[in-house]
């Protein structure tokens, strides 16, 4: 029986962060690729492939509950700028998953919700993963 | 590693150098580096553990063994390696116990990675045991064994 990967360890800066439940994403920084056709005459076409380096990034987001260490980590990583490096880890019995995320930046003007049960979202870009 | 734990002027060392044999990789500066070595300091009264460490070391040691544990270089008479070895040994102490209290201690900032950036319990996790064991064994000889044993020469 297969078993999902639910409950990754996140650590930004050799620290595990405490994340909301199911919220955590990445993208591996693979790009975008696309296929277009040549004609080679009389209706005959071949597939030409290229890739689109424009968007060879990684990104990690998370979400995390808005405690004051956690607002306190949030505004450190943005003060770091792209000196930053996050790593995804999750273990199944079916094996482990490990993903690195170098030279990480926050980019965006992140919100910081304070209520009850409020969270702060965190999105990092970064080199491709490894 | 100043085996003398004093300095050319008498000073009592407040850090060593601990070499890795088995290096594990650390973020710092937004890349992810090999650590070669973890710079060790001296412990200070709000350090954690450090009593629970020391009474580990003299709960393990056999009665009849203390008074060779005074003598004239009682510092010298012990390695690393010689304190995990009596920890391991002894039916009074329990081993994962006392290394508990040392991942705990080393995370708590003593040590730095490359001399540059905090040993977290994360970190400790990737370490090889028994480079991890040898760490602990060394930094209890060079600053929590040798102030203990001051003491009983004092006395």
């Amino acid at each position: 029986m297969a078993v999902q990967l639910a409950n990754p360890l996140v650590a930004v800066n050799n620290d595990p962060v405490p994340v909301t439940p199911n919220s955590v994403m990445y993208t591996e920084g693979l790009g975008e690729q696309t296929i277009r056709a040549a004609s080679l005459g009389g209706g005959q076409v071949t597939p030409i492939y290229s890739k689109n380096i424009e968007q060879n990034f990684g990104s990690v987001t998370f979400e995390m509950p808005a405690t004051v260490p956690n607002i306190g980590r949030a505004r450190q990583w943005k003060a770091n700028e792209n000196q930053n490096v996050v790593t995804v880890t999750g273990t199944t019995p079916e094996g482990s998953l490990t993903r690195s995320f170098t030279q990480a930046a926050i980019l965006n003007n992140y919100e910081v919700a304070l209520g009850s049960e409020t969270n702060v979202t965190i999105e990092f870009k970064s080199n491709p993963a490894v | 590693m100043n085996k003398d734990l004093v300095t050319e002027n008498d000073d009592p060392i407040t850090e060593f150098d601990y070499e890795l044999k088995v290096p594990f990789l650390y973020a710092y500066a937004g890349n992810q580096e090999k650590a070669l070595m973890i710079t060790l300091k001296a412990p200070t009264v709000k350090t954690p553990y450090r009593a629970d460490l020391k009474q580990c070391f003299f709960r393990a040691i056999p009665q009849d063994g203390k008074e060779e544990a005074k003598g004239e270089a009682g510092t010298k008479m012990f390695t690393g390696s010689d304190i995990l070895f009596t920890i391991s040994m002894s039916r009074e102490v329990s081993l994962s116990s006392f290394i508990e209290y040392g991942k705990s201690l080393l995370a708590s900032g003593v040590a730095l990675v490359d001399g540059q950036t905090k040993l977290t319990k994360l970190l400790i996790d990737a370490m090889d045991p028994d480079e991890l064991e040898n760490m602990l064994g060394e930094y209890m000889v060079n600053f929590i064994l040798a102030s203990a044993l001051k003491k009983l020469n004092e006395n």
